[in-house]
């Protein structure tokens, strides 16, 4: 089992990487002489590596499992995280990064009050020291 | 010279650089005493917070937190058999029966002496052995840079413990990144598609920030592994007696060389110095049998090496250019910021600043083991906060930081991107050291190589044989890709080979 999905793991990534490669070749070709040489050449080597890497990935099926794990609980934290930074400079920061990690230390399991107060801790000790204590704007 | 060391060390003895020293130090040793939260990750992380202040004020604060986690590493896997950073791995192995044995405080205070031992010794190393490397890499030229660079690189690949493949694939994923921005020769614009803010390349802290923080705190989100247990361990008496000190000294004696050795080697890290340094002393000793079951030789041994590292790969990052192992690599990309380009240069131009980091790392390793031996009670208690407190945390600081760099969410952007392309490469085996070292010398690699065929006038045979130096490194660069690929199926078919991780 381990072996299958390692397998899968590493020709997605040999597939990624292909695709990079013959990114880097074909615009790095596209670039003048000299800009283009590291692109190029990266190409290749790319291309040349992710076939191995498919091809050990088929011979050893042995090689460490790939787990994603808790991947909704991965997926929320990720999504919210997102949101709080597409919501970047709407609202007053101490408040938005309140709400935030509130609902963060909620889905990561935490209580609601000691998220709260964790929440509270965070957020007016990070204010506090960029925004008054380094004199940097975080809005 | 002697002008340069006092000035060197009046530039230090101000009380604000210590402060922040100290503050450094005590960051270092919460990073490095909870599970999970490494030196590199300390350093990527806390970066952004030095940037407001001098470079000595700043540089101390980081160096701090180096020279702060490694020893700390160990508190944890004395106490709950959990390695607070990868160069405690063989603490672990003989701390934790110490600890079970009723005898946590003498393994804590061993840990504490060792491993400052070990520091100051490479530090002293560092301090004799750095000056004539740097002034022989004054000769070098554009073809020994990039050889160098190909080196340092090839050999983090080599080392990526039976993952060679993958560790070229991240070197070269570091060097595509490393090419976004405007030529290092033409000042023509690379895969910048237009937008400014890539001009000046992908900035290197929100990198790191997001490959050491966000891709450690989704590691640990997603396999939500709940913390073990400590049991209340008795910690007893701290002090080990004179004959427990002659009984370790051979096993320290080995730690520091080894370590110090190990760390000079660029890529291989604490805990590649550690468990050989472990497995030397295991061969020296006469109670052999001890070791693995509480031995404080063994305990001496790991304690004394993974922190000679430090000295030794401060020793190849400041006097090359080149990181020694994943800290230093983050380190340098802090001393960018700051202005300071480390290098032969370096010691050329400001003797009296190389002899302030020395003083600087003296002092932190003093202090570390201060606090190791009378904070360690305290410290023992951090271990116990809960994970989703340090997971938002951790995010936070990397978010703010990111953003504070330059006021630009884009920065933010790309740490996020960054942790979650970690995740994903962590997720499929990828060691992240690699990437990182690519980032870093790629600019290097690219322009020298560059220059030298300018030199050459576009004659690739002569800039890559004409220089022996540059010609043996390649070679050098190209055995150590080729022989782990040829000794791969034999090492797969007996048993995994450690593995160097960021």
């Amino acid at each position: 089992m381990a072996g299958s999905k390692s397998n899968i793991a590493d020709q997605v990534a040999a597939g990624g990487f292909f695709g990079l490669g013959f990114f880097l070749f074909v615009s790095g070709a596209a670039l003048p002489d000299g800009v283009g040489l590291l692109p190029k050449a990266l190409g290749l080597v790319m291309l040349g590596l992710s076939i191995g890497l498919y091809l050990q990935g088929r011979k050893n099926r042995a090689s460490a499992g790939f787990s994603i794990g808790h991947l909704r609980l991965l997926a929320s934290v990720t999504a919210l995280t997102a949101v709080y930074l597409l919501l970047w400079g709407f609202g007053w920061f101490p408040l938005r990064t309140f709400v935030y990690l509130a609902v963060l230390l909620w889905i990561l399991g935490e209580s609601w009050k000691r998220g709260l107060a964790v929440s509270a801790a965070l957020s007016s000790g990070v204010t506090a020291a960029f925004q008054y204590g380094l004199q940097i704007s975080l809005e | 010279m002697m002008i340069d060391l006092f000035e060197g060390l009046l530039a230090v003895l101000q009380w604000k650089v210590l402060g922040f020293l100290a503050v450094g130090v005590l960051l270092g040793v919460i990073f490095g005493a909870l599970p999970g939260l490494t030196a590199t990750m300390g350093v990527a992380v806390l970066t952004p917070l030095t940037f407001w202040v001098s470079p000595e004020q700043g540089l101390a604060m980081l160096l701090g937190i180096y020279c702060g986690a490694i020893p700390a590493g160990g508190i944890p896997a004395i106490l709950i058999n959990v390695p607070g950073t990868p160069a405690s791995i063989a603490t672990a192995w003989d701390g934790y029966p110490l600890a079970k044995r009723g005898e946590a405080g003498l393994a804590l205070g061993i840990n504490a002496l060792m491993s400052g031992l070990g520091q100051l010794v490479s530090i002293f190393f560092l301090a004799v052995a750095a000056f004539p490397i740097a002034r022989f890499a004054l000769k070098f030229g554009p073809a020994e840079y990039f050889a160098l660079a190909v080196f340092g690189i090839s050999l983090m690949a080599g080392v990526s413990g039976g993952r060679v493949v993958k560790g070229m694939l991240a070197g070269a994923l570091g060097l595509a990144v490393a090419m976004i921005g405007l030529d290092p020769i033409t000042a023509y614009p690379r895969y910048t598609y237009g937008r400014a803010e890539f001009m000046d390349g992908i900035a290197f802290v929100p990198v790191m920030i997001g490959l050491f923080g966000l891709t450690e705190v989704f590691a640990q989100i997603s396999d939500h592994v709940k913390k073990t247990e400590a049991e209340p361990a008795k910690i007893g008496r701290i002090w080990p007696r004179w004959q427990e000190l002659r009984r370790m000294w051979p096993a320290a004696t080995a730690g520091v060389g080894i370590g110090t050795a190990v760390g000079v080697i660029p890529a291989a890290g604490g805990d590649i110095g550690s468990v050989i340094a472990w497995d030397q002393a295991r061969r020296l000793s006469r109670n052999k049998d001890q070791f693995g079951k509480g031995s404080i030789e063994g305990l001496a041994a790991s304690c004394t090496s993974s922190n000679s590292t430090v000295g030794g790969s401060m020793t190849t990052m400041l006097a090359l250019g080149i990181p020694g192992d994943a800290p230093a690599a983050v380190l340098i990309g802090a001393l960018l910021i700051h202005g300071i380009q480390p290098g032969p240069l370096l010691f050329r131009d400001h003797r009296d600043f190389v002899f302030s980091i020395v003083f600087l790392m003296m002092f932190a390793a003093v202090l570390a083991m201060v606090i190791g031996l009378v904070g360690a009670k305290p410290v023992a208690r951090v271990i116990r906060l809960p994970d989703p407190w340090i997971w938002v945390g951790i995010i936070l600081i990397g978010v703010v930081g990111s953003f504070a760099l330059s006021n630009s969410l884009t920065d933010v952007w790309v740490m996020f991107a960054a942790g979650l392309i970690g995740f994903a490469l962590r997720k499929a085996d990828f060691p992240l050291g690699p990437l990182v070292l690519g980032l870093i010398l790629g600019p290097m690699m690219e322009s020298n190589l560059r220059r030298a065929l300018i030199l050459n006038r576009d004659d690739w045979f002569g800039t890559l044989t004409n220089s022996p130096l540059a010609l043996f490194l390649l070679i050098a660069a190209m055995a150590s890709l080729v022989l782990p690929l040829l000794k791969q199926p034999r090492k797969q078919a007996k048993q995994p080979s450690p593995r160097v991780e960021a």
